[in-house]
């Protein structure tokens, strides 16, 4: 059984996310909350399936979970729900290790498309989004050596699902254009936010590193 | 020169030197007829050039004692006035006095020749100072009977002054050697000019006063008129030196205080930039946080309305209030636009909101590589026309198909948004356009100092065509 982690601070927004969540999830069980600090507990209590979470709220950012059940629960999908469509937002989040991200203007009937194709494996990208990925790897790419940035850089293939989706092409388009079936393109995706959430992870660590926070051996 | 020591050495202590006769029976028989004119003006420059000496040795001392860097100038000093004096004691009587008066110019002579050229040693500056008394002591000591000791101190100091010459040039030919350079070599050739005629001029006294009394007597004043020249000459190019050294000492204070100028503006500058970037900082702050607050407060506000409204028209438009705060918030401030980014965006917002209401989207933009960049503004703009054009034909045209073309033409970013719906209703349009948007549309595409004009006629569809200067 599915059991779904929602994290929104103002009631009407959270009663709406709520009934959207059902009629998806029919049988999920739902846990609300609106302050980061009982979303911690929470993840430290329980465990979830996929975890709905807001970016503004009184107490943090929702970016804060995300890296708590990376941690602590690596299995769960978390999927920002944020009024916020900008970068500076949006990217944070999915470095973070959120698999997607919904905005909340949006009609219900879109977000209840967007959120059975998530759960169904395909998470959205946009063209801006798209952009800023190819620029964060390739400033990894001229960055000193690590050992573990061989592993995380994007293959060709990849890079060109990005350069499409930058170009404007949805995912369908690109399915078509690459011969390839929409399952494997939204495979590709999904593989472009892990490695960017492993990448953002490793240059974490080894930010940390050089700062002495592990000791010199 | 007119050393009185070998003046009054008597002729038979000199010793004879036939092999230089030659050069003296060369000198023409015609010479000594003019003898008694000659010695007149030879005596006559003398006195001139003694005059112009003290003259000059007045001015060279006000020049050292001003210019602590001209301080060897002094010994210059010195050794005009004691040949000016040894000119004045010529009378018998104060004869006493010029055998010191041949060791100061001597010493003085020496040591500017020397220290000019910055070269010191404290056993010349002591020999040279002991000689002042050992030279008139044991003239004394003779008793006036000078001859030939006369004689020998007569040629020992004249070498000592050809020494001392001939050391500076040297001195002055290494220095040249080692920094070959324009200024340098200039003063050696001058000092060559002046320094070897004047060495020539004392070894020929020397020497016709050994082997040829009477061609001595009528080259002496002639030969006698070098040193003081040199002398006149040194002292010439003291000045010279000094005014010189004025002029650069002018132009390096003015290239300083041009340095000091530009200096000073690149500090300002720099500073205007540091202002200008404090400033651009607290303007991105500023943005942020009205940004913030207006997602965090309005934002929240109208998308509650959004989705908790029971008119489907009323929370359509709470989220385009939502889309207009946040193009107002990014467009507040704002870095320019690639169009080629621009593109992208519009293209995947297009397709998919025409692909969702199941209307086939064309969409043609330039294929190769732009370079063009759209202000922030023209941006925000260019986005809600082409957003208000996709509503309309979603909501209004009945059209199963949309063509959007992008295009450069002339300078101009032309957009062309073209349907095949059923058009535009005659009396709504330009009077009442019934939240088709044409007249905001218009009005924005002003605003950029572009145009949009809308073709549409019942049944064959409408077309937007959106010319924005780039």
């Amino acid at each position: 059984m599915n059991h779904i982690l929602l994290l929104e601070d103002i009631p009407e927004i959270r009663a709406w996310l709520k009934a959207l969540v059902k009629q998806v999830f029919a049988n999920a069980q739902i846990t609300e909350c609106s302050r980061v600090q009982d979303a911690l507990s929470l993840v430290n209590g329980q465990r979830f399936t996929l975890a709905l979470l807001d970016l503004g709220l009184p107490d943090g950012s929702g970016v804060e979970v995300i890296a708590a059940l990376r941690e602590k629960q690596p299995e769960v999908q978390s999927v920002i729900v944020t009024i916020h469509d900008d970068d500076e937002h949006l990217f944070p989040a999915l470095q973070a290790g959120a698999f997607g991200y919904l905005l909340k203007e949006q009609s219900r009937e879109l977000l209840v498309e967007q959120l059975q194709r998530m759960s169904q494996g395909e998470p959205p990208l946009s063209p801006s989004i798209a952009r800023k990925v190819i620029a964060y790897f390739a400033a990894q790419v001229k960055k000193p050596t690590s050992t573990l940035l061989h592993e995380v850089s994007l293959t060709d293939r990849e890079t060109e699902v990005l350069l499409r989706v930058a170009k404007g092409y949805t995912l369908p388009e690109i399915g078509v254009q690459l011969g390839l079936s929409r399952h494997t393109i939204a495979d590709y995706v999904k593989q472009i936010y892990r490695k960017l959430n492993v990448s953002s992870r490793a240059e974490a660590a080894l930010e940390a590193q050089r700062l002495g926070l592990f000791g010199r051996n | 020169m007119t050393f009185p020591i070998a003046h009054r050495a008597t002729p038979a202590w000199r010793p004879p030197l036939f092999l230089l006769t030659a050069l003296a029976t060369l000198w023409p028989v015609a010479a000594h007829a003019q003898t008694q004119a000659g010695m007149y003006w030879a005596v006559t420059l003398n006195g001139w050039l003694a005059a112009m000496l003290a003259l000059m040795a007045t001015i060279v001392g006000l020049l050292s004692s001003l210019h602590h860097r001209e301080r060897p100038a002094n010994f210059l000093v010195g050794m005009m006035l004691s040949w000016v004096v040894l000119r004045a004691t010529a009378a018998p009587g104060a004869s006493g006095l010029r055998p010191l008066l041949m060791t100061l110019l001597v010493l003085c002579g020496v040591q500017f020749l020397l220290r000019q050229m910055n070269w010191k040693r404290s056993w010349i500056d002591h020999a040279l100072l002991i000689q002042c008394l050992v030279v008139p002591a044991s003239l004394l000591l003779t008793g006036g009977q000078i001859g030939m000791l006369g004689a020998v101190w007569h040629a020992v100091l004249s070498l000592e002054l050809i020494a001392a010459m001939g050391w500076a040039l040297w001195l002055r030919h290494q220095r040249l050697q080692a920094t070959p350079d324009d200024a340098h070599a200039r003063e050696f050739r001058l000092m060559a000019v002046l320094l070897l005629p004047t060495m020539a001029a004392l070894l020929a006294e020397m020497l016709l006063a050994a082997i040829n009394e009477s061609l001595w007597r009528t080259a002496s004043p002639w030969l006698g008129l070098m040193l003081p020249l040199l002398m006149l000459a040194l002292g010439l190019q003291l000045v010279n030196h000094v005014a010189h050294a004025r002029v650069e000492a002018e132009k390096r204070s003015a290239a300083l205080e041009q340095r000091m100028a530009e200096r000073i503006a690149e500090v300002e500058r720099s500073h205007s930039q540091l202002a200008e970037q404090k400033l651009e900082q607290v303007t991105e702050r500023e943005r942020k946080r009205i940004a913030a607050d207006l997602h965090d407060d309005l934002g929240a506000k109208l998308l509650t309305i959004v989705h908790t409204s029971e008119s489907d028209r009323i929370s359509t438009l709470a989220r385009e209030a939502l889309e207009e705060m946040r193009l107002s918030v990014r467009g507040l401030t704002g870095k320019p636009v690639h169009l080629i980014d621009a593109l992208g965006d519009w293209r995947a917002e297009v397709v998919s909101r025409l692909g969702q209401a199941n209307i086939l989207a064309e969409w043609k933009s330039p294929a190769e590589d732009i370079e063009h960049t759209f202000q922030a503004r023209s941006y925000v703009q260019t986005t809600r026309i082409l957003r208000e054009s996709v509503s309309n034909i979603i909501k209004h045209s009945g059209a199963t198909n949309a063509t959007i073309s992008a295009a450069f033409q002339d300078g101009d970013f032309v957009l062309t948004i073209q349907d095949n719906g059923q058009g535009i209703p005659t009396e709504l349009d330009g009077r009442l356009d019934r939240g088709h948007g044409m007249a905001s549309m218009k009005s924005r595409a002003k605003q950029m100092h572009g145009q949009c004009l809308v073709e549409s006629g019942p049944g064959w569809g409408t077309v937007i065509r959106l010319t924005i200067p780039l």
